[in-house]
């Protein structure tokens, strides 16, 4: 000790200056010396067995679970003292060893496997030794915090207490821990089951204990995996044996839930993507295709929105609802098809047609959550099948619209309507054979502009409109030249009213007389039918024709009185009425002015109606129908040339004013067969157009070539044969000329 | 008197009062259009030389518009005229 001071004063004292040196050098009067002791003290032989006898004996009681008569205080100075000495190590290897024979003893004892469930002993031993680490832990604070935390391979009491027990679960080839997991296996597939289970406990075990050990990664999860796929695998073949489609398909959802439910009680939520992919897997793609065989068609047949809702979620989320579209486009296709082609409910199907169009629409919007696919699938499902048959859907179309735009149809209000109008135009898109939709559609507005029968005017425009908006201008053209006649006419009466009143012309007689002209390249008007008018109308129809020729020179008019309507003042012996008539019925009623009773012949003459079909018809509508203003003798449905016709005498009628409508199933089977002679004759047109067309810019072409062009080109369904006819009518007529060197070849000739 | 007429709503259509059914020179009907017109009636109406030969009004004009015509009525070879409207 002494030695040290002395040496560090000559240390310090080696560079001072002189000066100072002085200073020190003065006389010294006294010095105090402080010896070291003589004995270095030594610690006992027996410190650290003392001291770790104790901290033995103290594991021990926390071990049988009294650790109470300790004071943690005193022991913890223990551990602090021994580790002060440099004994850490030692300590630390004895408790590790200590513990390590604990555990060994305690996972010993276990029960056997046979108890139910197994895994609860093995938890009750984990917190246990959860409990006990914790004290331990404190007890041995300074060891942990000194040389577990200054030395890095070695571990932290927490950790090495964790390997300790894992390293007795594993132990003797995993006695313990297989038990364990098998039994929280058989656990969960009791809750899969439905049956009561402790899910707390089992949280406890997998996340807690499993998890914190490092085995539920690598030795639970697997077989979870494997298990989960078992049982749902076995659940899924037992669906599709036994039950109905929508069971599955709520079950399925069930599950789904359930197991996320599952992984947010007591598994680990990295579990869950793996889980569910492997449910969606095992129940839906291994299934599903087997479960739609089963049941798919009825729940496309009652509109079952929820059910096909859920099948698209289960498909979405096995990333198949490819599986699904062409299935619903065949299934569309096939009703469509069904109602199109069957011949005996024609009268329906477009009502059919417009109820599978808009279950379609409910499907793709609430079921299919809008999916462009289906909508897609629909659509083309729905253009095949309409087109099956011929022209036949096309008229019924135009029929349907027909119907509602004729004045007097109040089954819908404006709303309605609109919506009504929308979806047949989605029918219309449908359609190959626009051009046979046009001409029904032109004959039907024909009439009911003529006759007076539209319902309003600004509808027939709209839908106009809606159907250019679709096909174009050209495609309407006709139709709104109509409208535009309408127009004219109005304004032309206007001007032919004010010239009679303005001038003193001859007085005409007191008709209200309205006339419509026409351009007859827009109208659908048969040829004019000779008649003879009255006197009065004659008149008038005269004075109108002058006005109008000489507004118009270069032009000349054509009566049609197929299209024109009259009305009549009729006076019954029983009451006066008016009739609204057409032309010919009222040219029929008027030859009994003169006489009570006539024969067919005599009406025929009379009236100047020679064309026979026209004339028995009129005849059947006034004498046959509804309002029987004439008698008919003999009695009978139809008209010969030999019946008698009488004025009704005794006609009454509650109604004041009486419409006759036209018989209408006859003509209308003539109009059609005539419409579709119309729409035929067109179609020639456009396929020798569009063969010169294609001709003149090819100038050479085989048969083949020139049909397939034939087929981008055309606008409309057509045969073969019918293409072949137009080519020789065309080689005929010396546009086409065959192939000198190639008979299968033809030839523009300019 | 049984029966009156109180109204009539009568139908007409109008057609080019002409001695031919088609022209001359596009050989289409007068109820249609010449080749260059898409919709037949006002827009595409017809002439009548004082010849008294009709064709659509376009198709005259671009046949007396070219140098072979020689001002004459493509089927009589008389010095085209157009007739007088009646007014």
């Amino acid at each position: 000790m002494q030695n040290v001071a002395s040496g560090r004063r000559a240390v310090a004292a080696a560079p001072l200056p002189a000066s100072v040196e002085a200073a020190w050098g003065a006389p010294t009067p006294k010095k105090l010396v402080i010896r070291a002791f003589r004995h270095v003290p030594k610690l006992p032989d027996d410190f650290y067995e003392e001291n770790w006898s104790e901290l033995l004996a103290a594991l021990r009681a926390i071990q049988a679970g009294d650790g109470q008569c300790f004071s943690r205080e005193e022991l913890f100075r223990k551990v602090e003292d021994v580790c002060l000495h440099d004994m850490a190590a030692r300590l630390y290897g004895d408790l590790e060893r200590e513990m390590d024979r604990h555990l060994a003893e305690a996972l010993a004892v276990l029960p056997a496997p046979e108890t139910v469930p197994a895994y609860r002993p093995v938890l009750a031993a984990w917190k246990q030794h959860c409990r006990q680490t914790q004290i331990v832990g404190d007890i041995f604070l300074y060891l942990d915090r000194t040389y577990a935390v200054m030395n890095t391979n070695v571990r932290s009491l927490g950790e090495m207490a964790r390997a300790l027990f894992a390293k007795h679960l594993l132990a003797h080839d995993g006695r313990v821990l297989r038990p364990t997991i098998a039994s929280a296996l058989q656990a969960i597939e009791k809750d899969r089951r439905g049956e009561p289970m402790e899910r707390a406990e089992l949280r406890d075990l997998l996340v807690d204990m499993l998890d914190t050990l490092g085995f539920y990664r690598t030795e639970f999860e697997p077989q979870l995996f494997a298990t989960t796929r078992a049982f749902y695998a076995a659940e899924g073949r037992h669906y599709v044996a036994e039950r109905s489609l929508p069971e599955y398909l709520g079950h399925c959802e069930m599950r789904l839930q359930q197991e996320q439910e599952r992984v947010q009680a007591y598994l680990d939520a990295s579990s869950q993507r793996q889980l569910l992919a492997i449910l969606n897997d095992a129940l839906g793609r291994q299934c599903v295709e087997a479960m739609m065989d089963k049941g798919l068609e009825a729940l496309f047949d009652e509109t079952r929105v929820d059910d096909l809702g859920r099948l698209y979620q289960l498909l979405r989320r096995i990333d198949a609802t490819w599986k699904l579209t062409p299935r619903y486009g065949e299934y569309i296709k096939r009703r469509c098809a069904a109602i199109t082609l069957d011949e005996e409910h024609d009268a329906d199907m477009v009502k059919n047609l417009l109820a599978l169009h808009e279950r379609a629409e409910l499907m793709e919007r609430d079921a299919f959550r809008g999916d462009k696919k289906f909508h897609n699938a629909a659509q083309t499902a729905f253009e095949a099948a309409i087109n099956l048959r011929q022209n036949v859907p096309a008229e019924l179309l135009a029929r349907h619209f027909d119907q509602l735009l004729r004045a007097g149809n109040k089954a819908y209000n404006e709303e309605q309507l609109n919506e009504v109008l929308s979806r047949l135009m989605e029918l219309f898109r449908f359609l190959n054979g626009k051009d046979v939709f046009e001409a029904f559609y032109k004959s039907h507005l024909a009439k009911r502009l003529l006759l007076g029968r539209s319902a309003s005017i600004d509808w027939e425009r709209s839908v106009v409109a809606r159907l250019r908006t679709e096909c174009g201008a050209s495609f309407t053209n006709h139709l709104e030249n109509m409208f535009k006649d309408m127009d004219v006419s109005a304004d032309l009466m206007q001007a032919f009213e004010q010239r009679r009143q303005r001038r003193n012309a001859p007085a005409l007689p007191p008709i209200q007389f309205h006339c419509q002209v026409l351009t007859q390249a827009y109208w659908p008007c048969g040829p004019p039918l000779a008649i003879k008018l009255p006197e009065s109308l004659q008149r008038c129809q005269d004075a109108f024709a002058r006005f109008y020729l000489s507004k118009h020179s270069g032009r000349r008019l054509a009566w049609h009185s197929a299209m024109s309507t009259c009305e009549l003042r009729a006076r019954f012996p029983r009451g006066e009425k008016t009739l609204s008539v057409s032309l010919h019925q009222a040219l029929v009623l008027l030859q009994f002015n003169d006489a009570d009773a006539l024969p067919y012949t005599a009406i025929r003459e009379h009236t100047g109606i020679f064309d026979d079909r026209e004339l028995k018809r009129t005849l059947q509508s006034l004498a046959c129908g509804k309002a029987r203003v004439l008698q008919k003798e003999p009695r009978g449905r139809d008209v010969h040339d030999t019946d008698r016709f009488a004025f009704h005498t005794d006609f009454t009628d509650p109604h004041y004013r009486i419409r006759i409508n036209q018989i209408q199933s006859k003509e209308s089977q003539e109009e059609q067969r005539n419409t579709s002679e119309r729409v035929f004759q067109d179609r020639q047109y456009q396929i020798d157009a569009a063969i010169v067309r294609i001709m003149k810019a090819r100038r050479r072409l085989s048969h083949a070539q020139l049909i397939g062009e034939l087929y981008a080109q055309l606008p409309f369904p057509h045969k073969p044969a019918d293409l072949k006819r137009r080519i020789e009518s065309l080689i005929q007529r010396e546009y086409l000329a065959r192939d000198d060197a190639n008979p299968n070849a033809y030839r523009y000739v300019a | 008197m049984r029966c009156e007429i109180l109204g009539a709503r009568l139908v007409a259509a109008w057609t080019w009062n002409a001695s031919d059914d088609t022209c001359g020179i596009c050989r289409l009907p007068f109820d249609a259009t010449c080749t260059d017109c898409k919709l037949p009636g006002d827009g595409c109406p017809l002439a009548i030389g004082q010849c008294t030969h009709p064709f659509h009004l376009h198709c005259i004009l671009k046949w007396l518009a070219s140098a072979n015509s020689r001002g004459q009525c493509p089927l009589c070879r008389q010095e085209w005229q157009f007739q007088q409207q009646a007014e």
